[in-house]
């Protein structure tokens, strides 16, 4: 908590420093705005940013959802079947490589100014997060665990449901943490290329149009969206696995 | 007609093979466990006791040599005898109770049921007010005997205990002791039970098999014909100490 207090005070500090150099070098408004007029600007364009807002995070959400549950499948085909994961894992790991920004014109060309492409880019950059960590918090259970679980009589699929999948969620949360982050920045991508909605295309318009404290009121929505994901998903992991806060509150 | 013993183990050899080559483990060990006995295999650390009950559970195979379990071949089959590791190996993420009903889940015993199975032993295994505490939120000794209850509620009267002393200090083992006893004798099942401790094994077993250095063999059998509870400081427990010494080469 005291780590929070200080990043706060100093964010603060640097708005505060931020207002105060444009004001004394007066520095033009399409060039760098001031905090203040950011605020203004976001103020002024809240109806159109609320409404831009619904589809990015319609097409981040829905990537999500679709990218991470394969994401997990994945992961747990992989973990059962060894040739499987030395068949595909390199790959995914190359795959990461590839900047999204190379993928998503290709989108566009198959998929065309819908929401679909965004969804589209939105799953495949939410994918690889969640299938790497999830397979590697199912490869790290403990086998001796597993051992007297077979000494009890156990199959493969018991011991995924009672000792794999609750042992390996802690990586998995990790994973959707980043995924959903990442969600919204793919969505946003997908709209610069090429959208009639969405915070991207707000960005684009504004930008086209020499809007600077437009552009930092959309960069500020998509910080605070991002924000938002990362705690939903700290929430349904407190949900979810009460016994991992409760074991850390204890010791 | 001769009763088959609850664990039969007839020549039992073990080698592992790592990058210095093969390193034998178990060199011909035979020992019989009969019903409702309770005995001890005392050796040195690293001599193979972990080994030979990976074995007698079915979790490895023995490169030679009968395992019999009620007169079952238990080679490479699991499930014939409850089995406690080394460590507790219970579940972080699940409570107590949760962890404890683990082998009725396995069998697929409706949950309530075994839950109440559970609840009803919680008193005995001295866990009573834990029932949903997590397993970080416990002392050593408590997790032990969490261990220990989900062993008895595997319902097997074969029971294999590894250690499950070794790690607590000697007021709590000596407490646990006693109350091993009470239980054992309240559901006399057949026990193995592994320890360095010499006093352990004498205050516990029927019987005291004692085993060498790696390679282990057998070095002696030693029966304690004592009635329970004993104290170590009994002439008779001090003789057999020194006895037990000797065969340790201590
Ligand atoms: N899976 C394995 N692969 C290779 N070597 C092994 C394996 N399991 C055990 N060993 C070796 O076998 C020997 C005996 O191990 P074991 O765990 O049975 O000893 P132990 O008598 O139980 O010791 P302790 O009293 O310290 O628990 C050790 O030298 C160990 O390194
Ligand atoms: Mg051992």
């Amino acid at each position: 908590m005291g780590n929070n207090w200080w990043s706060i005070a100093f964010t603060g500090l640097a708005v505060l420093g931020w207002e105060w150099a444009v004001r004394f070098w007066q520095i033009p408004r399409y060039i760098l705005p001031a905090p203040t007029e950011v605020a203004a600007a976001l103020w002024q364009a809240l109806p159109l940013l609320v409404e831009h807002t619904r589809f990015t995070l319609a097409a981040a959400g829905a990537g999500f959802a679709v990218g991470s549950a394969a994401g997990m499948a994945l992961a747990l085909a992989m973990d059962r079947s060894p040739l499987l994961y030395r068949a595909v894992y390199p790959l995914i790991l190359v795959s990461q490589t590839i900047p999204i920004i190379f993928i998503a014109p290709l989108l566009v060309i198959w998929f065309g100014y819908g929401l679909l492409p965004k969804v589209v880019v939105a799953a495949l950059v939410g994918f690889f997060p969640v299938a790497i960590s999830f397979h590697s918090g199912l490869a790290a259970a403990d086998p001796e665990i597993m051992d007297l679980l077979k000494t009890m009589g156990a199959g493969q699929w018991t011991i995924m449901r009672i000792v794999k999948i609750p042992g390996a969620l802690p990586s998995l949360f990790a994973g959707l943490r980043i995924s959903a982050t990442y969600g919204i920045m793919a969505a946003v991508i997908g709209e610069w290329l090429g959208a009639s909605k969405g915070l991207g295309v707000f960005m684009t318009r504004a930008s086209h149009s020499f809007l600077v404290d437009r552009v930092f009121a959309a960069i500020l929505v998509v910080s605070v969206l991002s924000v938002g994901v990362v705690l939903l998903v700290n929430t349904v992991q407190r949900l979810v696995m009460p016994w991992y806060f409760r074991q850390y509150r204890a010791d | 007609m001769i009763m088959p013993g609850a664990v039969e183990l007839v020549d039992i050899w073990k080698s592992f093979r790592n990058k210095q080559g093969l390193t034998p483990v178990l060199a011909g060990i035979s020992l019989t466990v009969k019903p409702q006995e309770f005995v001890s295999l005392l050796g040195p650390s690293g001599c193979g006791k972990s080994t030979l009950l990976n074995i007698i559970s079915g979790l490895i195979r023995p490169d030679h040599g009968e395992v019999r379990i009620h007169g079952q071949d238990g080679r490479g089959r699991t499930g014939l005898a409850s089995y406690m590791p080394q460590k507790d190996l219970l579940l972080p993420w699940r409570t107590v109770l949760d962890n404890v009903i683990l082998p009725l889940e396995i069998e697929k015993v409706p949950r309530a049921r075994a839950r109440a199975e559970a609840l009803a032993l919680m008193e005995t295994f001295g866990l009573a007010g834990f029932e949903q505490a997590y397993p970080a939120q416990l002392s050593g000794g408590m997790r032990q005997r969490a261990a220990l209850l989900r062993t008895f509620l595997w319902h097997n009267d074969v029971i294999l205990l590894d250690e499950p002393f070794g790690s607590l200090d000697a007021i709590t083992k000596t407490r646990l002791h006693k109350w091993l006893l009470t239980v054992w004798e309240q559901f006399r099942p057949s026990v193995l039970f592994i320890t360095h401790d010499i006093e352990e094994a004498l205050v516990l077993s029927d019987r005291i098999c004692v085993l060498s250095d790696r390679p282990a063999r057998v070095r002696a059998e030693i029966p304690v014909d004592l009635a329970r509870p004993r104290m170590p400081t009994h002439p008779h427990c001090i003789a057999l100490k020194k006895e037990l010494l000797g065969h340790l080469e201590l």
